[in-house]
């Protein structure tokens, strides 16, 4: 919707120029706190925690990484996995398979995480939701489109399309994520989430094929022939779709229809409430699927948009 | 029941006024070019030294004792009048012509008032432009604009460049009423902001009040703009247009039946599109994007006691590549004058206004399996009377009501995936906001004069959909940002869910102190239904407006100015100057959760947050009026803030609109018969905006953390701009007949990169980096050239 309005007031100024410019501001005075990043899932191999500070607003020094910390995911089935810090990069809590067959997560379990540090107790609490199945990726023959297009984009290519039905019963949420050759399309505005079949609640999506923008965020640029597509859908509760939703509005607040800048939720706190060390980021847990394809010249479609 | 007592009132006052023997004269003063109503001429008896003056529409009634009088009728452009009348206890009827003294080009028909009007009559905190100053102030892109013109007075601002309408004495954009025609208008803006609808050629006169407001407006809590469409001359047939780099203009209007019945007819289109076609390629090819209005009016003067107006808008912006975007506003208001008798005259009011958008993923209907169509309007009827009594000189007595019905759609979306259909959106509403008023003007003494009267206004609203909801308070999460659920309960859908009832009481008052000097004071309360959910810097066309509900309590505020006024100089009004205080009180603000979802979201109002506005300033003005340079100077110190429970953690914080200083200077200069010069500059202390305390890394992006309580930690840096204007006139039009102008203009001449926002973001080649960027929505200085001409 925004992007609409976007591309309208761009057309609309069309011989008035707005214009943008890096300026150098202090960052306000504010504590640092501990921030969690994982994102746990039902996929073979190791698991990893990464846990690390946050920094003054325009500080661009390297980011602090937390050591020593105390890592712990329990279930609620009585199951324990311990994180234990990787030598080799401070900061990374990693959780190991006794054997290949071992996988971390299973649908329908909810995981605590508590991490120790400093004299300070930190939890957060993630269930592990179903996901749909991919069905099918499909591409067409196109030139970029505006949002497409871009200095080292291709202007023409292959345009694709995932496909995927949204389990009936209100409430799936997703996260979406493409690659082209091994590499995650990870611009801030690429960060695709996804309830039900739409991109958001109360959109009456549920059961339905996932609807047509979102079947298309996986070509945020065209594809050539002999590119590697593939597409990850991972399950996310309802309180992670909140935090990548916020962070979406704060990442692309900018211009006319900007709004006022608000907080991006966490669920990782500290115990202590009135500790000057709080908690950010996000402990998710999450089912996945994922397609791969190949684009081909003799498969492509027609139509498809 | 309270009405019963405005009911007692007026009967009384009936009464009362029936044993005098005193005569009345009446009539209506016109321009005698045009045959338009003068507004506000004046109306003087020489040997009383008591006068009165015209109404809206050019009506007068004078009542005074037996015996022969000199009266003398004027307005400021007009040549004076006078006239021996006798007053023999017999009721008299004159009809008199001003005839206009400037020799100017037609279309600057000014339809002045009296030069000591701002320090004689007992409004306060009134603007009043005629379009002819309109004209002459240099504009962006040089179309003429009413509403950034507006943006130009004391205690008026905005939230930014090409930001949609204006902010008055600390409101909300919502809080204006915007009236043409007296039908109110939702959306006063094309192009987002950069435009207002209201096409300049038919545009007859201009009156904003920002305090001190008469009983007879209410509904909106910070201002009434009210618009009144010229009736269209009814001598001559006579054309104006014009052709500008945005805009072409044109409007006709003629007599129907000579002096008796004219029309007019004025429509705008503005052809970037066309401009644009050739640089359009591909995708882009049937990219469509125009906005265009139709301004029509016809009156018709049916005899000495009854005159009947129709008036029409219709504007529409239209974007659109393969998906169709498109918003407007219509109304359609009727209006009848009757003159009852001499001293009580009447103008019936009954208007249709709606305001409608559409939103289509698939306009050309191509993919039907895959498409997204959402609607919203919102669609007013009413009945408004409103009736003057002029019992003597010394008192006039106004007294009305309306009735105005909302008929809510705030949205409605029609979804298809892969061909399967679904619906979803808020539920319609519907409300009912009844007003009674009645005020009395008095003029205690030669130097005192009040002003008091009160509005009664109830608003019943009905849910339509039989649902309603009640705010069940929770513990704070994500999934509940606001720390609000609904709880939904069922009733009869034609049953009223909420009522709300409003005394709002009025008072203004004028002590004149020494030659063309005086001391006003006001106070006004106002209460507004109907709010406009918006939760971006500038609203945007995607905006909607709701009722009140249960939930969401009507804007109430108080307001009380004063001011003293002044006018000096050689004949003693060549310079008009006031300086005025105010201070406003809000109640029932209405402000956002985080992740508010306000668009076809049922429950909407679980995410709102309620709480307290305080406005306050002081405004010194000075403008002048006469000689070759004429001219304002305005400035203004204020501050608007608002405390939200559930924001910024309880505290006050500053609205976006908050502009500690303002100030304008706009002049004309008039070089000689062919060339004038025009400038205006504007200096106005940067908004407030937000930028994040701290910083983490998550998947590979900066994250921002905006702690509670920084809201409006920076502010962004000053505006400041010039803008320019040469124009030079011509004898003659393009077929030799007429006149026309050629008007060169320059917006922002010194190429001022003036900032909207800062915002913050992860820098586009390293996400782990964050900058912070200044945007500006005009970037550079904009120069136009317009032809205007009539004939």
């Amino acid at each position: 919707m925004r992007n609409t309005l976007y591309f309208a007031l761009i057309i609309g100024l069309f011989g008035l120029s707005s214009c943008e410019e890096i300026v150098t501001l202090d960052s306000p005075a504010s504590n640092n706190f501990l921030v969690v990043e994982a994102s746990l899932t039902n996929l073979p191999g190791p698991q990893k925690i990464m846990l690390t500070r946050s920094q003054a607003y325009f500080d661009n020094t390297d980011v602090p990484k937390i050591s020593d910390a105390t890592v712990l995911v329990k279930d609620n089935e009585g199951n324990n996995y311990t994180f234990k810090e990787s030598p080799k990069e401070k900061g990374n809590y990693i959780w190991e398979p006794v054997n290949s067959k071992e996988i971390f997560g299973k649908v329908g379990r909810t995981y605590q995480l508590s991490v120790k540090w400093s004299n300070e107790s930190f939890l957060a609490t993630a269930p592990m939701n179903r996901v749909s199945t991919i069905d099918s990726i499909l591409y067409q023959f196109d030139e970029a489109s505006g949002r497409q297009g871009g200095d080292g984009k291709p202007k023409n290519g292959y345009d694709a399309q995932f496909y995927g039905r949204d389990a009936s019963g209100s409430g799936d949420c997703y996260r979406l994520k493409a690659y082209k050759n091994g590499k995650l399309f990870n611009d801030p505005s690429n960060l695709t989430i996804i309830y039900d079949a739409a991109a958001q609640k109360g959109s009456g999506a549920d059961g339905l094929m996932f609807i047509l923008p979102i079947r298309r965020a996986i070509s945020p640029e065209l594809y050539s022939v002999g590119d590697k597509i593939k597409v990850e859908l991972y399950s996310i509760s309802e309180g992670q779709f909140n935090f990548y939703s916020q962070a979406r509005l704060e990442l692309n607040n900018a211009g006319l229809f900007s709004r006022p800048a608000a907080n991006i939720p966490s669920n990782f706190l500290n115990t202590n409430t009135n500790s000057a060390l709080q908690g950010a980021g996000w402990f998710g847990v999450s089912a996945v699927s994922i397609l791969e394809t190949t684009v081909d010249a003799a498969k492509a479609r027609k139509n498809l948009k | 029941m309270n009405f019963h007592k405005i009911y007692l009132f007026i009967l009384l006052l009936g009464s009362f006024l029936s044993y005098s023997q005193k005569s009345t004269l009446s009539g209506y003063i016109k321009d005698s070019s045009s045959g338009e109503g003068l507004i506000g001429a004046n109306v003087f008896v020489k040997e009383l030294k008591v006068g009165t003056a015209s109404n809206t529409y050019g009506f007068f009634s004078l009542t005074l004792n037996p015996g022969e009088y000199t009266l003398v009728f004027s307005s400021t452009g007009f040549s004076k009048m006078e006239r021996k009348v006798v007053f023999s206890g017999v009721d008299k009827q004159i009809n008199l012509e001003l005839s206009s003294f400037s020799n100017e080009l037609a279309e600057v028909k000014v339809l002045g008032r009296a030069a000591d009007d701002n320090v004689k009559s007992i409004e306060m905190s009134v603007n009043k432009i005629d379009i002819k100053t309109i004209r002459k102030i240099p504009a962006l892109l040089g179309e003429v604009d009413l509403v950034r013109v507006i943006q130009l007075l004391p205690g008026v601002s905005t939230v930014g460049e090409g930001a949609s309408g204006f902010n008055v004495r600390g409101g909300g954009v919502d809080q204006n009423l915007v009236l043409l025609d007296d039908a109110p208008v939702y959306n006063s803006s094309h192009l987002f902001g950069f435009f207002s609808v209201f096409n300049p050629d038919a545009v007859k006169d201009v009156k904003l009040f920002k305090g001190g407001i008469p009983a007879q407006y209410g509904g909106r809590v910070s201002s009434i703009l009210d618009v009144k469409m010229k009736e269209g001359n009814a001598k001559k047939l006579e054309i104006n247009g014009g052709i500008g780099v945005i805009f072409s203009r044109l409007s006709i209007e003629a007599p129907l039946i000579k002096d008796k019945a004219s029309f007019i007819v004025a429509a705008r289109r503005s052809y970037i599109d066309v401009l644009a076609k050739p640089f359009l390629t591909g995708n882009n090819a049937n990219a469509s994007f125009n906005f265009y209005d139709l301004t029509a009016k016809v009156n018709y003067n049916i005899n000495t006691k009854n005159t009947v107006f129709l008036s029409s808008y219709f504007g529409r912006d239209v974007f659109g590549s393969g998906f169709g975007f498109n918003w407007g506003n219509g109304t359609v208001s009727a209006r009848w004058n009757h003159v009852f008798s001499n001293k009580l005259f009447m103008n019936a009011t009954a208007f249709y206004s709606n305001y409608d958008y559409l939103l289509d993923s698939d306009l050309e209907n191509k993919r039907p399996n895959d498409s997204f169509k959402w609607t919203s309007n919102i669609e007013n009827l009413s009945i408004k009377p409103d009736f003057t009594y002029y019992l003597q000189p010394e008192n006039t007595i106004n007294f009305g009501g309306q009735i105005l019905s909302y008929e809510f759609t705030p949205g409605k979306a029609k979804a298809t995936s892969a061909g399967e259909k679904r619906e979803f959106g808020q539920a319609n509403k519907k409300g009912i906001e009844s007003s009674l008023y009645i005020s009395h003007d008095w003029k205690i003494s030669s130097v005192l004069s009040v002003q008091y009267g009160t509005r009664y206004s109830n608003y019943a609203y009905k849910s339509s959909n039989g649902e309603y909801y009640d705010r069940i308070k929770v513990p704070f999460s994500t999934e509940n940002a606001s720390g609000y659920v609904l709880k939904v309960n069922k009733v009869d859908p034609e049953a009223i869910v909420a009522t709300y009832g409003n005394w709002e009481p009025r008072f203004a008052m004028n002590l004149n102190v020494g030659r063309n000097a005086s001391f006003k004071a006001s106070y006004n309360r106002l209460a507004q239904y109907v709010h406009l959910m918006s939760n971006t810097a500038a609203s945007t066309p995607l905006d909607v407006w709701t009722s009140s509900t249960n939930n969401i309590k009507p804007q109430i505020a108080d307001q009380v100015a004063l001011g003293y006024f002044k006018n000096f100089g050689e004949n003693g009004n060549d310079y008009e100057s006031s300086v005025e205080v105010y201070y406003k009180k809000m109640q029932n603000q209405i402000d956002y959760a985080d992740r508010a979802s306000l668009f076809l979201n049922p429950f909407f109002e679980k995410d709102l947050l309620f709480g307290e506005g305080r406005a306050y300033g002081i405004e010194f003005y000075v403008k002048k009026n006469v000689g070759k340079l004429t001219g304002w100077v305005s400035y203004t110190l204020a501050k608007t803030e608002r405390k939200i429970e559930g924001l910024n953690n309880g505290d006050w914080y500053a609205n976006r609109y908050d502009r500690t200083h303002t100030l304008n200077i706009i002049g004309q200069y008039a070089l000689n018969d062919k060339w004038s010069m025009g400038a205006n500059f504007a200096y106005i202390t940067g908004v407030p905006y937000s930028i994040p305390s701290q910083k983490y890394v998550f998947e590979g992006i900066a994250y921002p953390e905006t702690l509670p309580g920084t809201r409006g930690n920076i502010r962004v840096p000053d505006y400041h701009r010039l803008d320019i204007s040469a124009t030079k006139k011509n004898k003659k039009a393009v077929f030799g007949k007429g006149t026309s102008e050629w008007v060169f203009s320059v917006y922002n001449a010194y190429n001022r990169k003036n900032s909207f926002s800062i915002y913050t973001r992860p820098n586009s080649d390293n996400a782990l980096k964050t900058e912070a960027v200044q945007l500006s929505i005009i970037g550079s200085f904009v120069p136009a050239i317009t032809y205007n001409f009539t004939f």
